[in-house]
């Protein structure tokens, strides 16, 4: 379903006393996913599991290689193309908590359905409120972001992400900020879209994230081991 | 959710920032919109003072008519008053050069006697002759001015109908002139004979300086219109030559001299102006720049699902454009207020006339100074958005 052929990140980073500004933050990775499983990307920080992420989903181009969902090389397309690509076909949970400072937690959520007018997909009302009810985020839906803890934010990120049933789910770090009980919870619903065929896939530094994983890989020094 | 709406919640979102954008907007828009309303208003009062002479040349009595107490009886209004013999007006009407000649008698009321209505410059003019009063009454709507009727500048608070007195003679308001934005709007207009009879009235009531005048046979000045063919300096020096006890004045140098005011007076504005425009568009421009770069991680968020790089560009364009809208708007009012309600002491501290542009140019105005706030906010929100495609949307999401 996604797979990456010979996938580097270099960046251009100003450091004193260092022989090259070059830092290779991901080194040519071959890799495919398949739906219907949880792929957890473990790794000590730096390690570049966040940068091989957002290559993957999209949001980071590589310095080499392609990235393939099916057969379409996600980065050849145009802006709006890959922007409506990633909206119908992926859902990211990003490393940090936030939200749109000026939406409501509901206006959040819903923001990516609105996005592409004339789109078929609607919004699964059912499956929201249920999201919501499960999240236990029922009152705070009127809620901006500035009156949310950093765990209510991480929940309304989950729901945002899979509201709209994407084949591919990308969170990286997705437990920060959360108890084991909702940590539980975020599980739960990423096994639940598995099942549905989605694949999902999760970078963290948490040795925990390992027990929710149907296949494991380390990342280090920006090397992929299985 | 439409561009629209989702630009409206995120400046409902930022009361702080979107109110502190809005002020740098009013402020580019009132000075750009007042400053230019200013300048308009003075060039205007300069092409009205040249209209309403219409003379050539001006003849006065030479102790009396040092050129700036005319200069202050037209320009500012002031009263005042001066006579010579009306022989001096057979005299020139002989002269070569001489095209058309006409005489005014001058006359001030007088408001702490209980006689006058109001204080004011009273001009009496002849109608036979006359070629600079009585278009100017056509103009304004007014017809023929009859005995002990008068005609009065447009700031004087009267109105046609009204019965005014001076030096308790009564006379009757038959019109009201167009503005012109100098002193002119604040003297009251009258027929020859009717104003040598308020000169009697004010002789007897020893109210006039001149107490041995003889009201039929003087006259305060006498405006000449130069033939086609001679020069304006050839009769004026002719008269300053050949005409004993008199002064002849070239009207054009008086224009000249008020010209000369202004063209200081607009540069001062100029320059404040555009320092000011410069300073706030800058300030404007950085704000909004700054505002959409500190933003970048919100920005890369809605890139994150999905959002196409050029609807984010639009809605922090339409963010901008709506706070020009409302700041430009504001500006405009203020600087329309400020000009309307002070337009009287703009006109008194610049010495200058001042006639406003009439309610189209200012609403052209008001439109312009707004869209040029609009089309800098619009502007600097695509430098702002620009920048933010330097980098991923990835690279943003891992910054802290």
């Amino acid at each position: 379903m996604l797979k990456c052929e010979e996938l580097s990140k270099q960046f251009v980073r100003n450091i004193k006393g260092s022989d090259s500004n070059v830092i290779t933050a991901v080194k040519k990775t071959n890799l495919e996913f398949t739906g219907g499983e949880i792929v957890a990307i473990k790794g000590r920080s730096g390690s570049g599991k966040s940068t091989l992420l957002n290559m993957l989903s999209g949001l980071l181009c590589p310095t080499a290689g392609k990235v393939y969902f099916e057969t379409s090389d996600i980065y050849s397309m145009n802006d709006d193309e890959r922007s409506h690509f990633i909206n119908s076909r992926f859902g990211y949970i990003p490393q940090s908590s936030g939200g749109i400072y000026s939406l409501n937690m509901i206006e959040n959520i819903l923001l990516p359905s609105y996005l592409f007018k004339g789109d078929s997909k609607k919004v699964d009302n059912g499956f929201l409120d249920e999201l919501i009810e499960f999240f236990e985020l029922k009152d705070l839906t009127n809620a901006f972001p500035g009156e949310l803890s950093g765990g209510e934010l991480r929940r309304m990120a989950v729901i945002r992400a899979i509201l709209g049933h994407p084949d591919v789910i990308f969170a990286d770090e997705p437990t920060g900020d959360l108890d084991p009980d909702n940590t539980d919870r975020v599980f739960e619903v990423f096994r639940r879209e598995a099942e549905r065929g989605a694949g999902v896939i999760i970078v963290s530094h948490d040795e925990e994230v390992e027990k929710y994983a149907d296949k494991v890989y380390t990342m280090s020094n920006g090397i992929l081991k299985v | 959710m439409s561009t629209f709406a989702l630009a409206v919640k995120n400046l409902k979102g930022r009361p702080g920032r979107t109110t502190a954008l809005t002020l740098l907007a009013m402020i580019l828009s009132f000075s750009v919109f007042s400053s230019s309303i200013l300048t308009g208003s003075l060039n205007r009062g300069l092409s009205s003072l040249s209209d309403r002479l219409g003379a050539d040349i001006m003849v006065v009595p030479y102790e009396a008519a040092s050129r700036s107490s005319l200069e202050s009886i037209i320009l500012q209004g002031n009263k005042g008053y001066f006579y010579m013999d009306s022989s001096v007006y057979d005299r020139i009407s002989g002269m070569e050069g001489v095209e058309r000649v006409t005489s005014q008698l001058f006359l001030a009321s007088v408001s702490n006697a209980g006689c006058c209505s109001l204080p004011v410059q009273i001009i009496g003019f002849d109608p036979e002759s006359d070629f600079t009063v009585i278009p100017w009454i056509k103009k304004s709507g007014g017809g023929e001015i009859g005995d002990y009727s008068v005609v009065i500048g447009n700031d004087l608070t009267a109105f046609v109908g009204d019965t005014l007195k001076f030096y308790d003679v009564p006379v009757t308001v038959a019109a009201k002139l167009d503005k012109t934005g100098t002193g002119l709007d604040t003297a009251v207009y009258t027929n020859i004979n009717t104003l040598k009879a308020l000169m009697q009235a004010s002789i007897d009531k020893g109210l006039n300086t001149f107490k041995n005048l003889k009201p039929d046979s003087s006259v305060s000045c006498v405006l000449i219109k130069v033939a086609d063919g001679y020069s304006v300096d050839e009769v004026l020096n002719d008269i300053n030559i050949h005409v004993r006890k008199v002064e002849a004045v070239k009207t054009a140098n008086m224009i000249s001299n008020v010209n000369g005011s202004l063209e200081g007076v607009s540069l001062v504005i100029n320059v404040f102006s555009i320092a000011l425009w410069l300073i706030s568009a800058l300030i404007l421009v950085a704000a909004i720049v700054i505002s959409i770069s500190s933003r970048k991680k919100e920005f890369a968020l809605m890139r994150s699902f999905g959002t196409p790089a050029r609807l984010i560009k639009s809605i922090v364009r339409s963010e901008a454009v709506m706070v020009g809208v409302v700041g430009g708007l504001l500006g405009v009012l203020l600087g329309l207020s400020m000009v309307v309600l002070f337009n009287g002491l703009i006109e008194q501290a610049l010495s200058l006339p001042f006639l406003m542009p009439g309610v189209i140019i200012i609403f052209i105005t008001a439109l312009l100074s707004v869209a040029l706030v609009c089309v800098i906010g619009f502007i600097s929100a695509s430098v702002g958005a620009g920048s933010f495609w330097k980098k991923d949307p990835g690279i943003y999401l891992r910054e802290e």
